[in-house]
């Protein structure tokens, strides 16, 4: 099934939502300045004709493209998604110093699979690449890494 | 030629001659680095520079600028990441190359075309650096705008689900970078109260979040847990023949032209030049259907132009002391903290640390040379690291990498929000390319768009009006209705011959 014409509607719809947004935006600048409005405007009406060209325009898709979200197993890609989430949240309120090697454990953990997991390489892994960042963006390049609101 | 050969003992001096070594290397390393940048490396050790002396504080930072500009394509071509915005277009063919088992063919291709381009934009800088700046001046916003629409436009039209995928994506990245203080008025749009939208969105998240997270979710979606084959064993030399290199002399000369003319302009840069050569070199070639599946003439493209973006940006940095991007901005900050002011008197005042500039920026380009042509055997190692090692790394790259340049935890969220965004777009068929060039192009487009409007009480009409403009703007239009008339015009040209054909 194509996914144009539902995409050309929702980009229409998203569109006029857009300028109707832009068209609250109420500021004067000075004589002959078209003012902040013009350029989104222009960017959400493109948004609108091209929305339109895909509802009347039949367009055949370029043969081999590969369709992800078919091919691909959503639930997998969800929970990928997911632990990068909690990644953010962990280093968000933990910091880098907790978050990072938990987190690291986990998505070797989890991309590993059952068959190539052996746990104390995983942690090993986990706790060399902690160091490894820490060592060149804290030590080397003297930035500060992220820190948690928790701790 | 007493300044170049005095400029030249004070480079070849033994201590200045490691750092320019160390820098080069250190800048290669920064650029394959998915976050960080030959910029940042610039940033971070503007500072050491303080106790040297102009000429070799100047070489530290230039070697670094020069390495990481060649060092971008490392991650582009052997994880889809690009190091930086300037080899965004190097994943497009680079990438599937490697993913074809031709890793060490695309290096090679991209270490050539990135000497190339750096080398002769360099020597074209330091020969034509007052001539060229004097036709900078005569462009006004009108051209400037009229040139980033018709770059837009280009790309949008190439795209292979049809124009109105490209453009609607192109709206996309239009409508994402309004968001933020608006330009000459600073007013506040769609930032719904959002101090952190104040700003807009930056581009490291942006980048690595529709590069690395999203291509990560993509292939563990997909179960993709074969490491490429490496072609490492029967390389010889830069890996690529004789005929690639010739078959590519056009397309590396046009790219190379591309790649100065915008690297010259103020404001652009090589995040714009590698976009557009990749759609001029996708535009003229007879098999442009190769392009996105592991083409060399797309690595060829883009390589050269992002490098010969660094002469380019020099010329107004050095002849009018306008910088030509963000990086040039930080060398001319160094330049002014060293006491130097750039500017048409520069080269009569500091001809010394004019031809330093210059000088240095070729040596370190023959040291890149020289590095990653040792390196290139070398690099695709990491594409042997199981994608259990692998990910997890780029992961936690991709997530510090958004907060140094920020320290804001809300960068994650746009992180994660562009890898979402990213993968909607791949299965709504919404190409990425007319989407970041759109949106790195958008507040110079903006502020031109405004500034041709105010400039003159005609309005709109100068944009139509002046004549590089108007061919600019008419090259655009045709861009765009050129997929849906030519189709017509060639079934309408093959409509008889077909049916004389059938009759004969």
């Amino acid at each position: 099934m194509t996914t144009d014409k539902p995409l050309g509607a929702g980009l229409i719809a998203f569109g006029i939502a857009g300028i109707y947004l832009t068209l609250q935006i109420s500021v004067r600048t000075f004589n002959d300045d078209p003012g902040p409005q013009l350029f989104p405007i222009l960017g959400f009406s493109l948004l609108i004709l091209c929305g339109l060209g895909m509802l009347v325009v039949r367009h055949k898709p370029a043969g081999g493209a590969e369709d992800a979200g078919a091919t691909g197993g959503f639930g997998r890609g969800a929970a990928m998604l997911g632990l990068m989430v909690l990644y953010s949240v962990g280093l968000w309120q933990v910091g880098f110093y907790i978050a990072t090697p938990v987190m690291l454990y986990a998505f070797y953990h989890v991309i590993a699979g059952p068959r190539r997991r052996v746990w104390w390489r995983g942690a090993t892994y986990a706790a060399a690449v902690t160091a490894a960042v820490h060592f060149v963006f804290g030590t080397f390049l003297n930035t500060l890494l992220p820190t948690g609101s928790l701790f | 030629m007493q300044d170049i050969l005095a400029s030249f003992g004070t480079l070849l001096a033994p201590m200045t001659l490691l750092i320019i070594v160390l820098s080069t290397a250190l800048g290669i390393v920064l650029g394959a680095i998915p976050g960080l940048s030959g910029g940042l490396g610039v940033a971070l050790l503007l500072p050491l520079t303080f106790g040297m002396q102009a000429e070799v504080g100047l070489a530290m930072l230039v070697s670094i600028w020069v390495g990481g500009v060649s060092g971008a394509m490392i991650g582009s071509i052997l994880l889809g990441i690009p190091g930086s915005p300037s080899a965004i277009a190097t994943t497009f063919d680079g990438f599937p190359m490697t993913r074809n088992g031709q890793a060490v063919k695309a290096l090679g291709a991209a270490i050539t075309a990135s000497f190339i381009g750096t080398f002769l934009s360099i020597l074209i800088a330091m020969a034509l650096s007052p001539v060229i700046a004097r036709l900078a001046l005569r462009m006004g916003p009108w051209e400037y705008f009229a040139l980033g629409f018709c770059a837009i436009s280009l790309v949008a039209a190439l795209s292979r689900d049809g124009v109105f995928h490209g453009l609607a994506a192109a709206a996309i990245g239009l409508v994402l970078a309004s968001v933020g203080f608006a330009p000459i008025d600073g007013y506040p749009r769609f930032t719904f109260g959002n101090i952190y939208l104040s700003g807009g969105f930056d581009l490291i998240p942006l980048m690595l979040g529709f590069f690395a997270l999203k291509q990560i979710v993509q292939d563990y979606a997909q179960g993709q847990q074969q490491v490429p084959e490496v072609d490492v064993k029967d390389i010889r030399g830069f890996g690529v023949t004789l005929k690639e290199y010739r078959d590519n002399i056009w397309n590396m000369t046009r790219s190379f032209l591309i790649g100065l003319w915008i690297g010259f302009l103020p404001g652009m840069g090589a995040a714009l030049s590698n976009m557009v050569a990749y759609a001029q070199a996708k535009s003229a070639s007879h098999h442009p259907e190769k392009f996105g599946k592991g083409c060399i003439d797309g690595v060829f493209a883009s390589e050269t132009s992002n490098n010969a973006s660094v002469g380019g940006s020099l010329i107004p940095m050095v002849a009018l002391g306008i910088p030509g991007d963000g990086v040039t901005a930080i060398l001319l900050g160094g330049l002014m903290i060293h006491g130097v002011q750039a500017g048409p008197l520069l080269f009569n005042n500091n001809p010394e640390i004019v031809y330093a500039l210059f000088l240095t920026a070729l040596i370190a380009s023959v040291l890149v040379l020289v590095m990653q042509f040792w390196g290139m055997r070398l690099f695709p190692a990491i594409l042997k690291i199981p994608y259990h090692y692998l990910y997890p790394a780029i992961v936690v790259l991709g997530f510090v990498g958004v907060f140094v340049g920020s320290s804001t935890a809300f960068n994650y969220v746009l992180l994660l929000g562009f890898a979402l965004l990213g993968l909607s777009m791949e299965r709504l068929r919404l190409p990425i390319g007319p989407f970041i060039l759109s949106f790195i192009l958008a507040p110079m487009l903006e502020l031109n768009l405004r500034r041709g409007m105010t400039y003159t009480d005609e309005g709109i009409w100068p944009f139509f009006t002046r004549p590089i403009s108007g061919l600019l703007l008419a090259l655009a239009l045709i861009s765009i209705v050129s997929p849906f008339v030519m189709p017509r015009i060639r079934g309408k040209r093959s409509g008889p011959n077909s049916k004389d054909q059938a009759t004969h």
